[in-house]
């Protein structure tokens, strides 16, 4: 069951960001960067850009140290005029945490090879690479930053 | 084909090869699909090359560079099958692919883009392929081959 709290949805206006590991990008995006995997057993993870104040580099390093990423940039409203709906869920170490319900790893692989090129191509645009700070085993959002 | 066909006009200069100094004052006809296959036929295998040196077989040494949260390497089997693919695709004289990427579940995927068409082959952690054709990221085919082999017939 979608838990949305009312207090804060994602509004159409929202930038959502998707990070993206650098092999994913090559000549273009590939959609295989928006293919759930195995820990999106709920949803592909998208995060509020207003977290983190629609910083890509800030966002980027949340990923894993040794990595580089790319960051793509979605609206809200082109997520959903694919018929995808995006929800908001907090998680303890990233408040800005979203998901999209509809592609999860358990849809049939023809569903998601529907959904990702769709949502490839509703992309805004794609920064980076940017390193990630992340330690592997360190919670998504525990990063080393520069003050 | 039509390109392939057609030839080059040039007025006034003799051309040898069009990488050479132009020379001469005549009118030449350079057979343009000669050229243009010459060229073109070098730069697809060095381009296959590439991929299958510095892309595969990297990979191949080094799989932990495509890993990350949630996202499996391939197995040097997956890559085994890969680089299989790209040569036999590479010898029936098909462009290199605009792509090739790592799935999510430790297969590879050679991706071939060209305006709003995209064709998608997937070779799976199981050895089989999949063949995704998409219009404007719309899916309009979706075939599963039992292994790389039935690709081409083989």
């Amino acid at each position: 069951m979608d838990e949305t709290p009312a207090e804060n949805p994602v509004s159409n206006d929202e930038i959502l960001f998707r990070r993206v590991p650098e092999t994913f990008m090559c000549n273009g995006l590939s959609f295989q960067a928006f293919m759930p995997n195995k820990t999106d057993s709920t949803g592909i993870s998208l995060s509020r850009s207003s977290f983190f104040a629609d910083d890509p580099v800030r966002f980027a390093s949340t990923g894993r140290i040794g990595k580089k990423y790319y960051v793509a940039r979605l609206i809200a409203a082109g997520v959903r005029s694919l018929g995808l709906e995006v929800v908001p869920r907090p998680e303890p170490d990233n408040p800005g945490h979203a998901e999209i319900p509809d592609l999860n790893h358990s849809q049939t692989r023809t569903i998601k090879k529907q959904l990702a090129p769709a949502l490839a191509n509703a992309v805004l645009s794609v920064e980076g690479p940017f390193p990630g700070l992340r330690h592997r085993d360190a919670p998504t959002t525990e990063v080393e930053m520069d003050p | 084909m039509s390109r392939l066909m057609a030839s080059w006009t040039i007025t006034g200069r003799t051309v040898s090869t069009p990488d050479q100094p132009l020379e001469g004052h005549d009118e030449t006809r350079v057979p343009w699909g000669q050229f243009t296959s010459n060229e073109e036929e070098e730069r697809r295998l060095e381009q296959w090359q590439s991929l299958i040196d510095s892309r595969l077989i990297e990979w191949g040494r080094n799989p932990s560079v495509l890993e990350d949260d949630g996202v499996e390497a391939p197995t040097p089997h997956t890559i085994a099958n890969a680089c299989q693919l790209a040569r036999m695709m590479r010898d029936d004289k098909l462009p290199p692919p605009t792509r090739v990427v790592p799935t999510v579940d430790g297969g590879v995927a050679f991706e071939l883009e060209t305006g709003d068409h995209l064709v998608c082959l997937e070779i799976t952690p199981a050895g089989t392929l999949e063949y995704d054709r998409y219009f404007k990221s719309s899916l309009q085919d979706h075939m599963e081959l039992p292994a790389i082999g039935h690709v081409f017939g083989r």
